[in-house]
Protein backbone atom coordinates (compact mmCIF):
# COMPACT_ATOMS: atom_id res chain seq x y z
CA UNK A 1 0.00 0.00 0.00
CA UNK A 2 2.68 2.51 0.99
CA UNK A 3 5.04 1.23 -1.55
CA UNK A 4 2.24 1.97 -4.18
CA UNK A 5 1.75 5.12 -2.85
CA UNK A 6 5.27 5.72 -3.28
CA UNK A 7 5.27 4.67 -6.90
CA UNK A 8 2.87 6.95 -7.47
CA UNK A 9 3.84 10.53 -5.74
CA UNK A 10 7.32 10.28 -5.22
CA UNK A 11 7.67 13.53 -7.53
CA UNK A 12 6.22 15.14 -4.72
CA UNK A 13 9.02 14.91 -3.00
CA UNK A 14 10.60 17.99 -4.80
CA UNK A 15 7.78 20.64 -4.86
CA UNK A 16 7.51 19.63 -1.35
CA UNK A 17 11.08 20.11 -0.02
CA UNK A 18 11.18 23.20 -2.34
CA UNK A 19 8.03 24.66 0.05
CA UNK A 20 10.09 22.93 2.82
CA UNK A 21 12.97 24.71 2.29
CA UNK A 22 11.75 28.09 1.47
CA UNK A 23 9.63 28.63 4.68
CA UNK A 24 13.04 27.56 6.69
CA UNK A 25 15.31 29.83 4.50
CA UNK A 26 12.54 32.67 5.00
CA UNK A 27 12.69 31.87 8.89
CA UNK A 28 16.77 32.28 9.37
CA UNK A 29 16.61 35.49 7.52
CA UNK A 30 13.40 36.73 9.64
CA UNK A 31 16.15 35.56 12.85
CA UNK A 32 19.05 36.94 11.26
CA UNK A 33 17.21 40.30 10.82
CA UNK A 34 15.72 40.63 14.47
CA UNK A 35 18.87 40.37 15.21
CA UNK A 36 20.98 42.78 13.49
CA UNK A 37 17.61 45.15 14.74
CA UNK A 38 18.64 44.19 18.41
CA UNK A 39 22.54 45.11 17.85
CA UNK A 40 21.52 48.04 16.58
CA UNK A 41 19.30 48.63 19.41
CA UNK A 42 22.30 48.35 21.49
CA UNK A 43 24.28 50.42 19.67
CA UNK A 44 21.66 53.30 19.87
CA UNK A 45 21.26 52.07 23.91
CA UNK A 46 24.91 53.50 24.26
CA UNK A 47 24.11 56.96 22.05
CA UNK A 48 26.65 55.29 19.71
CA UNK A 49 26.48 55.07 15.75
CA UNK A 50 26.33 51.49 14.22
CA UNK A 51 29.08 50.75 11.88
CA UNK A 52 27.19 50.96 8.06
CA UNK A 53 27.89 47.25 7.05
CA UNK A 54 25.20 46.23 10.04
CA UNK A 55 22.76 48.91 8.21
CA UNK A 56 23.62 48.01 5.19
CA UNK A 57 22.64 44.11 5.84
CA UNK A 58 19.44 45.57 7.09
CA UNK A 59 19.25 46.87 3.10
CA UNK A 60 20.35 43.75 1.91
CA UNK A 61 17.42 42.06 3.84
CA UNK A 62 14.71 44.59 1.97
CA UNK A 63 16.03 44.66 -1.09
CA UNK A 64 17.62 41.17 -1.96
CA UNK A 65 21.46 39.79 -2.43
CA UNK A 66 21.26 40.84 -6.01
CA UNK A 67 23.92 43.18 -6.76
CA UNK A 68 23.37 46.33 -5.64
CA UNK A 69 24.86 48.31 -8.26
CA UNK A 70 22.52 47.21 -10.86
CA UNK A 71 19.84 49.74 -10.54
CA UNK A 72 17.18 47.71 -13.08
CA UNK A 73 13.90 46.47 -10.84
CA UNK A 74 14.68 42.44 -10.52
CA UNK A 75 11.66 41.53 -13.10
CA UNK A 76 13.52 43.51 -15.75
CA UNK A 77 17.15 41.56 -14.21
CA UNK A 78 14.97 38.36 -14.43
CA UNK A 79 14.15 38.52 -18.14
CA UNK A 80 17.37 39.58 -19.57
CA UNK A 81 18.19 36.48 -21.71
CA UNK A 82 21.28 35.46 -23.59
CA UNK A 83 22.23 33.41 -26.36
CA UNK A 84 23.70 30.69 -23.72
CA UNK A 85 19.89 30.36 -23.12
CA UNK A 86 18.81 30.01 -27.01
CA UNK A 87 21.16 27.35 -27.24
CA UNK A 88 20.34 25.52 -23.91
CA UNK A 89 16.43 25.48 -24.74
CA UNK A 90 16.96 25.03 -29.00
CA UNK A 91 19.03 21.37 -28.02
CA UNK A 92 17.30 20.48 -25.03
CA UNK A 93 13.74 21.02 -27.29
CA UNK A 94 15.63 19.41 -29.83
CA UNK A 95 16.53 16.72 -27.41
CA UNK A 96 12.82 15.81 -26.68
CA UNK A 97 11.69 16.11 -30.33
CA UNK A 98 14.03 12.90 -31.61
CA UNK A 99 13.48 11.19 -28.40
CA UNK A 100 9.24 12.34 -29.40
CA UNK A 101 9.61 11.17 -33.07
CA UNK A 102 11.31 7.68 -31.80
CA UNK A 103 8.68 7.46 -28.98
CA UNK A 104 11.63 6.67 -26.55
CA UNK A 105 10.61 4.41 -23.61
CA UNK A 106 7.07 4.18 -25.33
CA UNK A 107 6.82 7.90 -24.27
CA UNK A 108 6.08 9.99 -27.03
CA UNK A 109 3.32 11.69 -26.40
CA UNK A 110 5.06 13.09 -23.19
CA UNK A 111 8.25 14.26 -24.91
CA UNK A 112 6.11 16.16 -27.42
CA UNK A 113 4.57 18.15 -24.77
CA UNK A 114 8.09 18.86 -22.94
CA UNK A 115 9.56 19.44 -26.51
CA UNK A 116 6.71 22.29 -27.48
CA UNK A 117 7.43 24.10 -23.70
CA UNK A 118 11.15 24.01 -24.45
CA UNK A 119 10.90 24.91 -28.50
CA UNK A 120 8.62 27.74 -27.15
CA UNK A 121 11.17 28.86 -24.73
CA UNK A 122 13.91 29.10 -26.89
CA UNK A 123 11.68 30.49 -29.84
CA UNK A 124 11.21 33.26 -27.53
CA UNK A 125 14.48 33.23 -25.38
CA UNK A 126 16.06 34.06 -29.33
CA UNK A 127 13.33 36.75 -30.04
CA UNK A 128 14.18 38.62 -26.66
CA UNK A 129 17.56 38.43 -27.25
CA UNK A 130 17.04 39.82 -30.86
CA UNK A 131 15.11 42.48 -30.38
CA UNK A 132 16.95 43.63 -26.88
CA UNK A 133 17.87 47.65 -27.70
CA UNK A 134 21.46 47.13 -25.54
CA UNK A 135 22.26 43.78 -28.23
CA UNK A 136 22.75 40.86 -27.16
CA UNK A 137 24.34 39.79 -23.90
CA UNK A 138 26.60 36.03 -24.16
CA UNK B 1 11.40 -2.74 -0.27
CA UNK B 2 14.64 -4.28 -2.37
CA UNK B 3 12.44 -3.61 -5.51
CA UNK B 4 11.71 0.22 -4.41
CA UNK B 5 15.46 0.92 -4.25
CA UNK B 6 16.04 -0.61 -7.40
CA UNK B 7 13.78 1.63 -8.81
CA UNK B 8 14.16 4.71 -7.12
CA UNK B 9 18.03 4.59 -5.97
CA UNK B 10 18.82 7.59 -7.94
CA UNK B 11 16.62 9.74 -6.10
CA UNK B 12 19.55 9.17 -3.42
CA UNK B 13 21.38 12.08 -5.68
CA UNK B 14 19.06 14.86 -5.62
CA UNK B 15 18.23 13.87 -2.03
CA UNK B 16 21.34 14.19 -0.32
CA UNK B 17 22.07 17.31 -2.68
CA UNK B 18 18.78 18.72 -0.69
CA UNK B 19 19.85 17.63 2.98
CA UNK B 20 23.72 19.39 1.75
CA UNK B 21 22.12 22.85 0.80
CA UNK B 22 20.11 22.60 4.07
CA UNK B 23 23.10 21.86 6.05
CA UNK B 24 25.20 24.20 4.40
CA UNK B 25 22.38 27.06 4.90
CA UNK B 26 22.11 25.91 8.82
CA UNK B 27 26.05 26.24 8.72
CA UNK B 28 26.02 29.73 7.39
CA UNK B 29 23.48 31.14 9.72
CA UNK B 30 25.68 29.11 12.63
CA UNK B 31 28.94 31.60 11.35
CA UNK B 32 26.84 34.72 11.26
CA UNK B 33 24.86 34.18 14.54
CA UNK B 34 28.61 33.92 16.13
CA UNK B 35 29.53 36.87 14.22
CA UNK B 36 26.48 39.28 16.16
CA UNK B 37 27.26 37.74 19.37
CA UNK B 38 31.06 38.51 18.97
CA UNK B 39 29.99 42.44 18.02
CA UNK B 40 27.50 42.46 20.32
CA UNK B 41 29.75 42.06 23.13
CA UNK B 42 32.30 44.66 21.40
CA UNK B 43 29.28 47.15 21.34
CA UNK B 44 28.34 46.28 25.23
CA UNK B 45 31.57 46.94 26.27
CA UNK B 46 32.00 50.00 24.32
CA UNK B 47 34.59 48.93 22.16
CA UNK B 48 34.78 49.55 18.22
CA UNK B 49 34.48 46.39 16.06
CA UNK B 50 37.46 45.43 14.04
CA UNK B 51 37.04 45.52 10.16
CA UNK B 52 37.21 42.02 9.44
CA UNK B 53 34.42 41.40 11.88
CA UNK B 54 32.54 43.45 10.00
CA UNK B 55 34.11 42.10 6.73
CA UNK B 56 31.86 38.77 8.05
CA UNK B 57 28.79 40.05 7.51
CA UNK B 58 28.91 40.98 4.05
CA UNK B 59 29.72 37.38 2.91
Amino acid sequence: MSEDLFRQFWWLIFPLSWFIFGAWQSWLSYRANRETLDLIKTYAASGREPPPELLSKLNKRWHGDDDDRDERPRYRRRRERSWYQVVLFGLLASGFAVAAATNMYGAGEAFVIVAFVLGALAAATLVQVLIDRNGPTV
Amino acid sequence: MADLFRDFWWLLFPMSAMALTGFRAWLKDRARRETMQALRELAESGREPPAYLLAQLQR
